[in-house]
């Protein structure tokens, strides 16, 4: 019998993504209930899959029909809808990253969710990619130091791929002004966003082979729109590339993991689609290179599973991890936006 | 120096030899280097070797695969000027450089990253190099604005001088790798509307340079000329046309910055 899915959260991430991969997986999943915050974009999107609709949470979380609630909403809102979720007597919860705001919240969440035996995944979708945990059993298996590791993502507007997957669109915000990033606050307040809404992506994983943050070398923002940041965390030296471009090429979504031997070359597919896992190049010390093909699931289907996973009991819920990931993001951004503010370099 | 007149070449190097083969109408070796193409390696104190060339009469010279300098011999003053000089840089041959900025079609790049790996012996170079790619793709020279080194290697923060569309942001991590293999790995990626991925591993002997666009990608075509050859060829047409090369400048230009680096 699949588990209802309450979805607070009626934008493009649930149109284009979270409905079309819980359609994937009928056996487990079905979708009952869809909640906006007043957009109206809900009905739409319930109605095609036969589930109620309502305004707010309250309604959402009051349907006893609705056993997982999903937290899809803007990132100020995840906390706060959380805690109202564990209060409703929801005991199963996920939620799109980032988890939380603040190391306070993150440890208001974590906390209640343990208190509460509730079981909590956050959608890292990277995390989970099937391709990610080869590569980190080579990177443990080969014994090699990790070095370095870079992560560079150079994006065309997201509704190239939402309309993949998805109709009815445009589903892009329309833009606002163009941000005054010479102005080192501004600056500050866009690094930090994408850090927590990009980066984040894949800061679980860089994390878990480089975990701290000893020192940011280096933060700027990048023309049009992105970042570039580079910081030590212990003796492994960490870079993060982002341009986000008005057109261009296909997405590339890298992590180069750089050890003492081999280099690891891990290339996710764009976001949204869904061409199955990361792609993994290793580079032997002789210059060997060695492709690994994809696997048929990408990240979107696997953090699913895992989360029926932990909900049949099957693994932990790994509440420290958890709170571990979101405070190595928020330190990250605190950190780069401490480094902007201090003008050096601009 | 006429164009039916056989070029003499003055080279101890086995790949020069070689390349003075492979030009058998237009070169001829020759154990004088006065009013020689002077072959430099580029390993020891190549600085004091160019200069002893010239004074002993080379009409050109080609520096073969130069090792990075100390910072006192980079910043010394003068640099031997008034006979063409040719830089061989295998990692950074100019066919190969002019295949990349072709396929770019003029559309700039907004961000450039460059990673270098090698045994720690060969790394000086390879970042000299990794360098020389991200000065090339942006057209323009670079600052060093922020850096750090560590025991597992180093990182960089660079920009372009604004030639028009703003400053280039560029970076470049290296790290150094077990291996016995002397050469390295340099891969650099140019992104933005059109995005250029250039691969360069030595051990492995491949040299590859990747265009991507919306429309497609674009993979440029092996070049089998050897890199001595080419320099060679080069040397050849600088005597000719009697003009000057950006060769030595440029060398400079990415050993200042290898050296600000690798002295962090």
């Amino acid at each position: 019998m699949p588990l209802g899915v309450g979805i607070i959260g009626a934008g493009p991430g649930v149109a284009a993504l979270h409905l079309p991969v819980l359609g994937r997986l009928p056996d487990l999943f079905s979708v009952v209930h869809v909640a906006d915050a007043g957009s109206g974009r809900a009905r739409g999107l319930a109605e095609r899959c036969g589930a109620r609709w309502s305004e707010g949470e309250v309604d959402l979380l009051a349907d006893p029909a609705v056993e997982v609630v999903a937290v899809c909403s803007p990132p100020a809102e995840h906390g706060r809808q959380i805690l109202a979720a564990l209060a409703s007597g929801k005991r199963a919860i996920f939620c799109e990253k980032p988890l939380a705001a603040s190391r306070q919240e993150a440890e208001d969440v974590v906390s209640a969710c343990r208190a509460a035996g509730a079981v909590l995944l956050v959608g890292t979708n990277h995390l989970f990619d099937a391709a990610w945990g080869r590569a980190r059993h080579h990177l443990v298996a080969l014994e090699g130091k990790v070095q370095a590791i870079s992560v560079t993502l150079a994006l065309p507007p997201n509704d190239r791929y939402h309309r993949l997957v998805a109709e009815g669109g445009p589903f892009q915000t329309a833009r606002r002004g163009r941000p005054d990033l010479k102005d080192p606050a501004v600056a500050a307040g866009v690094l930090r966003q994408l850090l927590t809404g990009l980066a984040i992506h894949d800061l679980p994983a860089v994390r878990d082979i480089a975990p701290g943050i000893d020192e940011v070398v280096y933060a700027r923002v990048v023309s049009p729109i992105g970042y570039l940041v580079g910081y030590r965390a212990g003796g492994v030296l960490v870079q993060l590339a982002l341009t986000m471009l008005p057109n261009g090429p296909d997405a590339l979504w890298r992590m180069s993991i750089a050890t003492s031997h081999d280099r690891v070359e891990v290339n996710f597919p764009p976001a949204f689609v869904h061409a199955g896992s990361a792609a993994i190049r290793v580079r032997s010390v002789d210059g060997q290179w060695t492709e690994y093909p994809r696997d048929e699931e990408d990240g979107y289907v696997s953090e699913w599973r895992l989360l029926a996973s932990l909900l049949e009991g099957d693994a932990p819920v790994e509440y420290d991890e958890l709170l571990a990931d979101s405070h190595y993001a928020t330190d990250l951004a605190d950190a780069v936006a401490a480094k902007v503010l201090a003008g050096v370099p601009q | 120096m006429s164009r039916d007149r056989m070029v003499r070449v003055f080279a101890e190097l086995p790949a020069y030899s070689a390349a003075v083969a492979e030009l058998p109408l237009s070169t001829a070796i020759t154990d004088a280097r006065r009013g020689a193409v002077v072959v430099v390696p580029g390993s020891g104190d190549w600085r004091t070797a160019m200069q002893d060339a010239m004074a002993a009469g080379a009409v050109a010279l080609v520096l073969a695969d130069p090792a990075v300098l100390r910072r006192e011999a980079v910043e010394a003053v003068p640099w031997p000027r008034g006979i063409p000089v040719i830089v061989e840089r295998p990692r950074l041959r100019p066919d190969v450089v002019a295949d990349a900025l072709l396929a770019r079609r003029g559309s700039p790049p907004r961000l450039i990253t460059v990673e270098c790996a090698a045994p720690a012996a060969a790394l000086d170079g390879v970042i000299l190099d990794g360098f020389g790619w991200a000065r090339s793709l942006t057209e323009a020279p670079l600052a060093l604005h922020a850096s750090i080194a560590t025991v597992q290697g180093r990182i960089a923060l660079l920009e372009s001088r604004d030639s028009g569309d703003g400053p280039v942001p560029a970076t470049l991590a290296c790290t150094p790798i077990g291996g016995l293999h002397p050469g390295g790995l340099l891969q650099v990626l140019a992104l933005g509307e059109v995005r250029t991925e250039v691969t360069l591993d030595q051990p492995a002997r491949l040299a590859r340079v990747e265009t991507f666009t919306e429309e497609g990608a674009l993979r440029a075509p092996e070049r089998f000329e050897s890199s001595a050859r080419l320099a060679l060829r080069r040397a050849i047409d600088a005597c000719l046309s009697d003009g000057p090369t950006a060769d030595l400048e440029e060398l400079l230009q990415d050993m200042a910055l290898a050296r600000s680096l690798l002295d962090t």
